[in-house]
Parts: structure tokens; sequence; C-alpha cells
């Protein structure tokens, strides 16, 4: 063992659950030692389930199962006062809860054809100027946006007709720096990531990574955008600088090869944009920083701005499971609590020491 | 050597790590009380403050979009003209009808949005009947019932409406519309009865409170319901088992005591053969016991399982009055001769020790008290010299009593006064008609109306201004429940009004329209 190593942050599994279900995702319910974990039963039905932080323990405090399996959940859009979550599931169907009365949702629209896979928001939580609003992507190949105070979506992403409809797998909202600016970054099967402008209501920016895109995930929703990582399919990841936009190169971006197997996640520490983390398909856990460059962005030779991008360096890395872990979260209130859902049927709390010091 | 400091430079890392660990696991715990509280206090709705929210996007562009479709929709219908429907095709002309007839529908309902008025249909919500709903894991099939239900309140509550206006047969329909929606309702079937009993469809609305006894089997208004139409189609005894039924759950229901008695009475007279004695008469019991009790005293009226279970016992009350004849055998406790009677003290002569005494039919039969108070007034049968006697000087000696604070008062006094109507004519004289409201609150019963009528139609026409008959009467239309009150209006009853509102209609301030709203209200 190297002394370099021992002066890396640790990351420590806390406590380790084991479900009976198979799980997709994993929220923090913010400003509580609350944590949602969302799934699907083997009888085919869909399941939510409540655990709390109680002296080393994580206890179930509430089990509500639903007709259709969940895939995908965030508190993005909810209010502090509420606090209700918004799930995507299996059938299509957006959904939001409230978790005190899940009986019925508080607001539910059917109006992707097929599964939707990823699912954010902003606006609420006090993260993000503007209308709440919630971002939902689906196989059917649409990205809708919803505010929800109406029932039909406020904004609609689909492929032009004759065009083959892509899954898109990941989606998520950024730029909502003031009550007019925001933007939806979507990354699709096939490698495309697309850039939406809502205000303009256009599509700002598209490129393709060759390989399929399964996170994307800028480190604040709620400033002029800055940086964007994307993941993919055979185990790279890319890091946007989004401050400067070329015309024709685009952003400039950094690629690193981690995991040595699809990379299924990236998450940004909520109390450090620069810390973030990725997680594996082997079950792998890794925790990188980005670092700027001296100079930001440099002029071209025709005097048009174009990005610089940064270098990536790992913190530390570690597995904890035998297999791809399909939720991550950092808990919003406390800097280096952190939880994982994982294929293997079980929920992890990791602790991740020394994250103020790097 | 220096393989030896890089070892313990290891362990001082790896025991400097340890340590970290274990500082962030007592952080976690005092971060988990103070978590908890926070959270406890979110859940609670403490310490979150309302933020006003942008509107939502593109709201704008979609409704100029929905502009410009219709625009483009226009033109094109300008082009063409609208497509004709071909006189063969029946299913688009039934299309058609509908949606002309759900138009007018809305258009009428936006239009005619009548203020509160109360009626006898229910408007109490369905809101205990969700309770028994059983979970359901099928979350799809559980929603679509809540909106069911939903449907059929919204269909209630339109019926409702119809009915207010006296549009039965409509009201009828989406009284229908709402059983489909949602069965179980037993508010539905009940309501639907009330409309065909107005539409004198006895059979059909027999049926339907059947079927809302079915389904809440303690739900009074439906056996009233059942009762009425039994009765209309002469079907007695049925009738006075429904009503008997409305008055085991709903004690001291006026309607049903009189439908009951009208029932008993022709019931008397097809079984000529039947001692009198043997039909129980419970409206006279029930007018008796209010008689008894005393002017301060308001009527309780509780369902037995409200009813204290202590063992009765017998009270030492004075007794003031009554014939010693009469007292001396029933009573408990001194009573006062009758010489000590002074006429201030009438109000107090009712005050029987039979308080304390549950109002069985059996006790007060015996009791004979009763048949002093109450069925002699009426000129009854089987009332001893002696009472004949007393019940004249007390009249000779009746006082007008004061201006009735509510409705109970008026409603003993006027009893009281039944035989003179001259001092009758100077009670109500008395009220203030802007009072009247005030007087009866919620709890204008029909009988007392027809009285009240009764006694203006005797006296003030003759008597009276036509202002002052026209202030009573329209101060009356506006006591709630007067909707209920006239809906039980028969040709008697309709024939005093009339006639109280031709002498109304003499007096020449009075408003045209008005008196015409007025005429509508007593459905004259």
């Amino acid at each position: 063992m190297n002394m370099a190593a021992l002066d890396k942050p640790q990351v420590v599994v806390h406590l380790h659950r084991s479900l009976d279900y198979t799980v997709f995702d994993c929220r923090w319910i913010p400003r509580s030692a609350r944590l949602v974990c969302l799934g699907n039963r083997a009888r085919g039905s869909g399941l939510l389930q409540l655990f709390e932080l109680t002296r080393g323990e994580l206890k179930l405090v509430k089990e509500v199962e639903k007709a259709t399996p969940f895939k995908c959940g965030t508190f993005g859009a909810a209010n502090l006062a509420d606090r209700h979550l918004a799930t995507g599931d299996f059938s299509g169907t957006l959904s939001v809860w409230n978790l005190e009365a899940p009986e019925v949702p508080v607001f539910s629209a059917k109006k992707h054809n097929e599964i939707i896979n990823c699912i954010d928001g902003v606006g609420g939580l006090g993260i993000g100027e503007g209308a709440p609003e919630l971002v939902t992507g689906s196989r059917d190949g649409t990205v809708k946006v919803w505010d929800p105070r109406q029932k039909n979506p406020v904004a609609n992403m689909e492929p032009m007709e004759g065009e083959t409809k892509r899954d898109c797998w990941t989606v998520a909202f950024g730029n909502a720096y003031n009550q007019q600016e925001r933007c939806v970054c979507a990354g699709y099967d096939n490698g495309d990531i697309k850039l939406f402008d809502l205000r303009t209501m256009s599509l700002r920016w598209e490129t393709n990574l060759k390989n399929g895109i399964c996170s994307v995930e800028f480190d604040r929703k709620d400033i002029n955008m800055n940086k964007l990582v994307a993941t993919s399919l055979e185990g790279k990841f890319h890091v946007f600088d989004m401050r400067t936009q070329h015309p024709k190169k685009g952003f400039a971006s950094v690629t690193e090869k981690a995991h040595k197997s699809t990379v299924w996640l990236t998450r940004h520490l909520p109390q450090n944009r620069e810390i973030f983390a990725t997680t594996g398909g082997a079950g792998t856990i890794h925790i990188w920083k980005y670092g700027y460059p001296p100079q930001r962005s440099r002029k071209d030779s025709n005097g048009d701005r174009m990005g610089v991008a940064g270098c990536v360096t790992l913190l530390q890395n570690v597995g904890v499971a035998t297999q791809p872990i399909s939720g991550f979260d950092w808990s919003p209130d406390k800097q280096g609590l952190c939880a994982c859902t994982s294929f293997d049927q079980s929920v992890r709390v990791l602790i991740v020491t020394r994250l103020n010091t790097v | 050597m220096s393989a030896e400091i890089q070892a313990l430079e290891t362990q001082a890392a790896i025991r400097r790590n340890a340590e970290e660990v274990q500082d962030f696991l007592w952080d976690l715990q005092t971060w988990e009380d103070d978590m908890k509280r926070k959270d406890v206090e979110l859940l609670r709705g403490n310490g979150v403050e309302a933020t006003k929210l942008p509107p939502v996007r593109n709201k704008d562009f979609q409704q100029k979009r929905r502009k410009k479709q219709e625009c483009t929709k226009d033109r094109k219908d300008g082009q063409k003209g609208k497509p004709r429907i071909k006189a063969y095709d029946y299913e688009a002309w039934d299309k058609f009808v509908d949606k002309a007839l759900v138009e007018l529908e809305e258009e009428e309902m936006s239009d005619s949005m009548s203020p509160e008025a109360n009626t006898d249909v229910d408007e109490e919500d369905a809101a205990e009947h969700d309770g028994e709903e059983v979970q359901d894991g099928d979350e799809e099939s559980r929603i679509e019932h809540e909106r069911n239900k939903q449907q059929a309140l919204l269909e209630k509550d339109k019926g409702n409406d119809y009915f207010k206006r006296c549009q039965y047969q409509a009201a009828i329909e989406c009284y229908s519309r709402g059983m489909q929606a949602d069965p179980e309702n037993p508010l539905l079937p009940a309501n639907r009865a009330m409309a065909l009993l107005k539409l004198q469809r006895y059979v059909e609305a027999e049926v339907d409170c059947s079927t809302a006894i079915l389904l809440d089997p303690l739900y009074p208004k439906a056996f009233a319901r059942r009762g009425m139409a039994y009765s209309a189609q002469g079907r007695l005894q049925e009738a006075c088992k429904d009503f008997e039924m409305v008055l085991k759950l709903e004690p001291g229901n006026k309607q049903a005591l009189a439908e009951l008695d009208k029932i008993l009475k022709e019931l008397g007279t097809r079984e000529r053969g039947l001692s009198e004695t043997d039909v129980m008469h419970p409206k006279t019991q029930a007018k008796d016991l209010s008689t008894l009790t005393g002017r301060a005293i308001r009527p309780i009226s509780k369902p037995v399982h409200l009813r204290s279970q202590k063992p009765l016992r017998i009270i030492d009350v004075q007794e003031v009055e009554e014939d010693p004849q009469f007292s001396g055998k029933k009573f408990v406790g001194k009573y006062v001769s009758e010489n000590e009677l002074k006429p201030s003290e009438e109000y107090v002569h009712d005050t029987h020790k039979d308080f304390a005494i549950k109002p069985s039919v059996g006790a007060l039969h015996q009791s004979g008290v009763v048949k002093n108070t109450g069925t002699q007034q009426r000129g009854g049968i089987g009332v001893g010299e002696a009472a004949m006697v007393k019940e004249a000087t007390r009249l000779l000696n009746l006082t007008l009593p004061p201006t009735p604070l509510n409705a109970f008062q008026l409603e003993t006094d006027l009893r009281k006064l039944r035989s003179r109507p001259d001092m009758s004519h100077r009670y109500l004289k008395q009220i203030e008609p802007t009072t009247l409201t005030k007087i009866f609150q919620n709890s204008l019963e029909p009988d007392v109306l027809y009285q009240i009528l009764h006694i203006m139609e005797q006296s003030f026409i003759v008597h009276e201004e036509p202002a002052l008959t026209f202030a009573f009467m329209q101060n009356l239309s506006e006591v709630s429940r007067f909707d209920m009150a006239t809906m039980f209006m028969e040709t008697k009853e309709t024939c005093v009004a009339n006639a109280l509102l031709d002498h109304a209609a003499s007096c020449p301030t009075v408003n045209t329209t008005k008196l015409m709203e007025l005429r509508k209200k007593y459905r004259v």
C-alpha cells in the first residue's frame, strides 16, 4: 500500500440492505434522513419504499405498491413544503406522489407510449430560477417537459417524421439561472446528445459520441451552463465545458476512460460541483475531480471564441457491488453521504470522507 | 531506516483514516437527529413560505396555436360550408343531437345558477360512503372508481338543481346517469325517488327507495319516501311500517308523525270495527309531549343508542294547577291547590313530572293526563266532565303570550291559542314580520306554516292592511326550508295561500313582479 492511496478520500459502505425486488433508482428526500427506492417486483408490479437512517440502521418506514413498475424518480421540481416525488414508470406515465398520502397520485399523465427511462426536475427546492418543471425521456423517442400545474407537456421534443426514433436514455436540466433561460440535455442510445433551449424552443447543439449515452448531468442546474458530464456505454465519459460554444466545433470536452465497463451514471456532489461520481457496470464507484485550465477559452484563427477543456483526476475508486449500480444519489443535506442501488437487489448507504479537503 | 519510517507513516495514515470515518459516523448521528427534527417540522407544514410561481411555459404559445388553427378551420369552412349531415346517416345525427343537448344544458347551467335554495333533495356529501371503499390492489380501476364517484356526485348536484327548478324529468335523467356511474351511492336513488314522487310515478319511486334502503338500511329519508309512495298507492299497512321505521331512526320526525297520523286515521275509517283505542295516535302523543314540556324547555330528540343508559327515576315536581282528582293518583310530591292559581302561572302549569319518563307509547296512553291537555282541545273522545269545565276556565284565563323567540315557542303558543282565533290573530300581529326568519331559523315545519296561513286567512284578510299580509307572506317565504314546507301543500293550503296573496295584491305599494315571485314560491 502506498501513501498516495491513503491520502485520498475514502469510500466506505456504511449500511447495506438487501431487497426482494429489482431496484432502479434511489433518492434522498430533501431535508430529511429518509431515502426513497423505486423498482420492480418480480410479479410485475411497481414498488416504492421509504427508508430512514436510524442509528446505523436503514429502517423501512413505508412501502407502496403500484400496478406498473417504477423506473426513475426525482424531487427536483418539488417544493420543500410538500416534497412530492415525481416518477416515471414502465407504462410511460409520469406521476407525482405525495409520500404522506401515496394512495392516489397528485398528478398523473400518460403521454409517452413506452417506458420512461429518465426524469429530471428543476425549479423546486430552491434550485433553479423559474417555474418548477419536470423533463422525461422515453423509449418512444420523445423528450417532454412538464409543468405539474397542467396535464399536457409544455414542450415536446420528438424526431421529425420519417426519422428513426431513438431510445432516450437520459435527460438533464441546466442553465436555469433566470426566469426565462432553461436548457434540457438529452442522451440517446445511438450516442446522440441534444441540447434543447427551452427559451427559444430550439435545438441549440447536438453531437454524437458513437456509443449510447447512459447519463448526462450538468454540474449545476441553477447557473449559466458551466459543465456537462456525459457517460457512455463502452466505459468512457466526457466532460464538456459549456461556457463557450464555438459556431462550428461546439463545446470543448475532455474524455476519460473508466470502469472498463458501461458507465451507468454520473452524479455531481451538490456541495462541491467540481467533484462527481460515476458508477460502473461492474458495481464500482469512481470519484472524480475536474480541474479547470488556466484559460477557459481562446480565439481561433477566425477570431471565434472556443472553449478549452480542463482535466479530470480520479480521487478514489471502489467496488461495492457485483452488479451494475443503477441508482446513485448524494444527500443534499450532508456532504459525503450518498446512497446507491444496484442490480444485486440491494441498497447501500455510503460515506465518502475528506471531500472538503480535496 | 527509510522503510521503517514509511511503515510508521502508513500506520499513522491508516489510523487517521479510521478516525476520520469514526468522526464522520459520530457526526452523522447528530446530523440524523437534527434532520429528523427539521423533517418533522416540514411535515407539520412549518418553515417554508409559499412563493409565487412564474406562469406555465408556452401557455400563450398554445393559445396562439389554437387560435391559428381555428382561423384556418374557419377559412376552410368558409370555402366549403359546414358539412351537411346526410338524412340517412342516423349515427351522425345521434351524435349531433347529443352534442347539441349537452351544449344546451351547459348554457342553462351557466345562466341560471340560482343562489342556495333549500329543498328536500339531499345535499349531503357522499364522503361517508367513500370511506367504506375496499382497498384494491389494482390502481387503475381504483382511480376509475374514484372518478366515477366524482361523476355521480356531479350528476347529483345537477339533478338537485333541476329539482329546485321543478324540472323533475331532467332531474330524474341526471340521477339515473349518476346511478350508472356509481351504483353504490344511496343518495341518488333516494333523490330520484323524490323526483318520481313529484311526477306521481309511485311504483318506480317505491322501487328506487327500496334500492336506496338496500344500499343504506339506516337511511330515514328513503323510508319516508317509500312510505309516501306506498300511501299514494293505497298500501297503507306498508306505508305505516315505513313511517314507523323513520320514527325509529329519527325519533320525532314531524313529517313521519303527520303522515302516520293520516294513515292511521284512514285505516281507522276503513276498519270501523276496530275500537278507537287500539289505534295508536303518535301525532297526538307527540303534540302532547311538547305541550307537557314547558316554555323554556327545548325538545330533545335523541336516537335510542345515544340516550342515557341510567335507570329512570322519579323527580319530585310541584304540581301547580292540576285537579287533585287527576294528579292525586299519578303524581308524586305535593301539589298546590287550585285556588292558589294565578293567571300568570298559566305557562308553569304544564310542567309535568313526566319529564324523565321516556315518551313510550304505553305509558302516556294510560296516564290520562295526556288526554286532558291534548285531545281535549281538539274536542276529543272520552274526556271527563271535570276536565271539560277546567278547560273552559283555562281558556277564559288565557292571556296573550309574549312575542316568541324561537320556532318552538311559536308552535306551542299557537297550539294553545288554537281555539281562540282572535287571540291567535293578535298574537301573530305582534310579531314583527322581518323577525320571522330569525324566529324560525331552520325549523319551519309544514304544519306550523299551514297553521299560520290559516290564521292569517281567517283574520288578516278581514282586519288587517294588505301591506301587512304581504310583509308576512314575503318574510315567511324567505325562511329557510320554506321550499320544503310548501312541497307538501295540499289544495286546501294552496287555496289559502292564494286568497292571502290576492289580499296582499290589493295593496297599492306592492310591486307586481315581487308578487309574481311570491306566487311562484307559494306554488300558487
